[in-house]
């Protein structure tokens, strides 16, 4: 591929400069199951992300985009950057690989919490923007009962921690913990992209 | 081309691909992961050239036609890697 020419201090003076982080946290915390699919999964998305810096660091070094600024007299700056060179394709089809192994990891994660005898490819993680259990004023759930249906076949042979964890982690209850917009849970954003 | 308009609290960011079709995105101040995470806004005006391609840098659902800033996979991945470890205790060993 083209952006493999990038030299790797590009890549490093670009990820400073977005912030990239270094290697997943898990490569440096101890995985009680260190050869779990799960984590094969994870890092490969994490081989994607790689690639997909180093195909924007080529870009970026490249320079094939220009910047002007005025005054948009009404108190506002507008910048307009003009590209002059083609986003490369390839962008779309690294992150949507990170965004599918990262979705996979997850849905391995859920077959393993059950149980051997239980386990098949209709298990998945689930991910909820809104309550399936809200209900409202006269006691009946809001929301219709297909994500109550699958949250339970999905989860009902899992350890109880492993639930709440589940729970815990939805866009939903996090949102409503911490006051942010659920459509900006990260776990959102996945399904979000997954399912585009 | 990418239109990138700056105020004291909102960012805009207009997207004409090259069929000519446009998306939008706002972000405004302590309500988008762009802002809040990478102090996009506060970048904007000052190292949008600099930056823009790796702070701004979007990527694109097609079904929902908004932006998401790539700035956010990275985090995503680090995310999932804590789930994952929260997780693995309770994985079931059958005897």
């Amino acid at each position: 591929m083209r952006y493999q020419h990038a030299t790797r201090d590009r890549d490093k003076a670009l990820a400073e400069s977005v912030g990239r982080p270094g290697p997943i946290t898990a490569k440096l915390d101890p995985r009680l199951h260190p050869d779990g699919s799960w984590w094969s999964k994870l890092d490969r998305a994490q081989h994607h992300l790689d690639d997909l810096y180093s195909a924007v660091a080529f870009y970026t070094a490249g320079r094939r985009h220009n910047v002007t600024k005025e005054e948009a007299g009404d108190g506002t700056w507008l910048y307009r950057v003009w590209f002059t060179g083609e986003v490369d394709q390839d962008w779309a089809l690294l992150a949507g690989d990170a965004l599918f192994n990262m979705r996979a990891a997850l849905d391995h994660m859920a077959v393993a919490l059950n149980p051997p005898s239980k386990q098949d490819d209709r298990i998945y993680f689930p991910i909820y923007e809104k309550d399936p259990w809200r209900k409202d004023a006269t006691g009946e759930y809001i929301e219709g009962p297909r994500n109550r249906r699958d949250f339970k076949g999905w989860t009902s042979h899992m350890a109880d921690e492993a639930v709440a964890i589940i729970r815990n982690r939805q866009p939903y209850a996090e949102a409503f913990r911490t006051g942010d917009l659920v459509t900006d849970h990260l776990l959102f954003i996945l399904k979000s992209f997954n399912n585009a | 081309m990418l239109v990138l308009k700056s105020g004291c609290d909102t960012a805009r960011a207009l997207f004409i691909a090259p069929n000519g079709r446009r998306w939008e995105q706002r972000w405004d101040s302590g309500t988008s992961h762009a802002v809040t995470d990478g102090g996009v806004l506060q970048r904007l005006p000052m190292e949008v050239d600099a930056h823009f391609m790796g702070s701004l840098t979007v990527g694109f659902s097609r079904k929902a036609g908004e932006f998401y800033p790539l700035k956010a996979l990275p985090r995503l991945a680090t995310y999932i890697s804590e789930t994952l470890l929260e997780l693995e205790p309770h994985i079931k060993v059958e005897p």
